[in-house]
């Protein structure tokens, strides 16, 4: 009945496990110590589209999201999976960006993975700000991609 | 003298016996205790209130929740989107279940959706609570398990409150049942009443929500704790910086006034470590059931975590007092004053009006006087025969739909039919004649009624 954070790693709660993971998993609630404790570490999903000329777009698509919509966060629990797993789901959504920027004749798409940074007080006083959405987005470039996927052409 | 042995094992015995009486009378006391203090602690006689008030918030919070997911259905939850039910059962747990599991065209997804919806319509205003709630629990973990990847923190707390509403008897005060129980009593009587339900079942269900909501605060405020990051007081600064929740304008005051960000990181420590200690207390527990929404409010407004603070208000319901509930009701009650409503007895159409419109009201506010057993000293019998009347404490006397426009703002049970009776201009337009036309024809409308009810009853006995 109770929602309790069952520790992953403790021999004992293991050896019951058995016992108790159909009721946890099947009632959905399996979870972890470490729930409702956001602190300030993430990654930010971004992407770049390769039109015919060669020149590059990027954006940002979390971006497009109302941030006070339900869809904010499954947006980002979406985007989190494909930072994730890549190759599982990469190909899905590098389709459906290819299909969504037809206008610009993408040629490819590349899916990134910003890393976010630590700044303090005195950072944001003096303007430096590298989590800031627009920051981030005309700073895609320097980021790693996270793998790159071909636009078919019809 | 001799003493035989038979005297010495006798009187040995007789020694021992009240020392084993009394230990085996202690021990049955000690139990008989422990089963009192099991019974006091989970099956105190309680009504249902606070389990409704989660009922209706939850059952709000999953219409808007999943009525956004609409766009998105196929793109989350079917083999046309980014989680097909080959990749979902390849990295779901093996006990994992999910009606979606067994959906093959997506209209199944799509009249599945519908009926969720639906259903949670239905558990928010009490609607056949009994099994309406169960569709709504097995939905929700079917969405959850379908594709794991989209649930946090929210759909975690829904979930287990959602399943304590499941084996708690809901859906006996504030609901539609409620409602349909009374209406039920008063054709017969309208002065007929039904007590409040009341069963240690409820207080059963409602002790697991505390106790549920207490671990949740104590986990969160010790894994908190365990982090450097809120150790330190940056952990709110930290939040904020992240582009999830990035928000220049308190960053900016932050920036400037950093200590406010300690202030805030370690006060939501100490809210969650103290909850779960301080709730229980008569003497704590306002402040921290107010500390605890306070902080949803502030997460819900700055996180823009609305979903999950709602969720966890309703939970954090469960904490509400019978005896405050019953003074709020009270302080409504004397704040509204007495509303008398005058009716034709005579009229079956007018009778079983009254029983529907009495059946909403929870708190008693209005009074009822039949005028053809017992005129009344303020309207006269001719202005009654063409309209229903409501006297309120100040003498005035407002007929027909004037009387119920008026009954509809101050009774909370009829808040619903605001809307209808509250637009500016048309309300008037269509509600007067609407009313007019009825109260002439009730005559005939009582006939039809009539005429009904017996046939139903010829086909009942048939």
């Amino acid at each position: 009945m109770m929602l309790v954070p069952v520790p992953q790693n403790n021999p004992i709660v293991r050896a019951f496990r058995a016992l108790y993971q159909p009721y946890l998993t099947s009632l959905g609630l399996d979870t972890t110590w470490d729930f409702f404790s956001p602190i300030g570490w993430g990654h930010q999903f971004a992407y770049v589209i390769e039109d015919a000329d060669g020149k590059e777009h990027a954006f940002m698509p979390i971006l497009e999201v109302n941030w006070l919509l339900a869809t904010r966060r499954w947006s980002e629990r979406v985007f989190e999976t494909v930072m994730n797993e890549p190759h599982l789901y990469g190909g899905y959504f590098a389709a459906a960006y290819c299909r969504k920027h037809a206008s610009l004749k993408p040629v490819a798409v590349t899916l990134l993975e910003i890393p976010e940074s630590r700044y303090w007080p005195d950072d944001h006083l003096s303007g430096n700000r590298p989590n800031d959405p627009a920051y981030m987005l005309s700073n895609l470039a320097v980021h790693n991609p996270l793998i790159r996927f071909d636009c078919l052409q019809k | 003298m001799t003493v035989s042995l038979k005297t010495i094992r006798r009187g040995a015995e007789k020694r021992h016996m009240p020392a084993l009486a009394t230990f085996a009378r202690l021990i049955r006391e000690s139990f008989a205790a422990l089963g009192r203090a099991w019974s006091q602690l989970w099956f105190q006689s309680m009504t249902t209130m606070p389990l409704e008030i989660a009922r209706m918030g939850l059952g709000a919070a999953l219409i808007v929740h999943y009525s956004m997911a609409i766009p998105y259905l196929f793109e989350f939850w079917s083999d046309a989107g980014f989680m097909p039910l080959a990749v979902a059962l390849q990295s779901s747990e093996p006990w994992a279940f999910s009606l979606f599991f067994y959906f093959s065209a997506p209209w199944q997804l799509a009249v599945f959706h519908a009926l969720f919806l639906l259903s949670c319509a239905a558990f928010m205003v009490g609607w056949r609570t009994s099994w309406v709630k169960w569709i709504v629990f097995v939905g929700k973990i079917s969405y959850e398990a379908r594709n794991p990847q989209l649930a946090y923190g929210a759909d975690i707390v829904v979930c287990s409150l959602l399943l304590i509403l499941c084996v708690s008897p809901v859906g006996r005060a504030m609901s539609l049942d409620r409602v349909r129980a009374v209406r039920e009593a008063k054709r017969s009587s309208l002065n007929a009443t039904l007590p409040p339900y009341t069963s240690s079942w409820a207080g059963a269900g409602i002790r697991l929500m505390q106790i549920q909501m207490a671990v949740i605060f104590f986990y969160t405020g010790v894994s908190k704790i365990k982090w450097e990051e809120w150790r330190d007081g940056d952990a709110v600064w930290l939040v904020f910086i992240t582009n999830d929740y990035y928000n220049s304008l308190i960053l900016d005051v932050f920036a400037r006034q950093y200590w406010l960000s300690n202030v805030v990181t370690y006060a939501t420590i100490l809210v969650e470590v103290a909850y779960p200690f301080l709730i229980w207390q008569r003497r704590t527990r306002p402040y921290m059931l107010a500390a605890a929404v306070a902080l949803h409010v502030l997460i819900a407004a700055f996180l823009a975590l609305i979903h999950f603070s709602f969720a966890m208000v309703m939970g954090h319901m469960s904490f509400l007092r019978q005896e405050w509930l019953t003074r709020l009701g009270a302080w409504w009650k004397r704040k509204i004053g007495n509303m008398e409503m005058i009716y034709d007895g005579r009229c079956g159409f007018c009778v079983r009006s009254m029983a529907w419109l009495l059946a909403f009201d929870g708190l008693k506010q209005i009074s009822i006087r039949d005028f053809r057993s017992n005129p009344s000293p303020i309207v006269s019998k001719a202005r009654l025969e063409k309209a229903l009347y409501l006297v309120l404490p100040d003498g005035r006397a407002l007929p027909g739909f004037e009387a119920y426009r008026y009954v509809v703002l101050r009774v909370p049970g009829l808040w619903w039919q605001i809307p209808f009776f509250y637009v500016p201009v048309f309300s008037r337009l269509f509600g007067h004649p609407i009313y007019n036309w009825v109260a002439a024809n009730r005559g005939l409308l009582s006939t039809a009624i009539g005429r009904h009810a017996r046939a139903v009853v010829r086909r009942v006995r048939l």
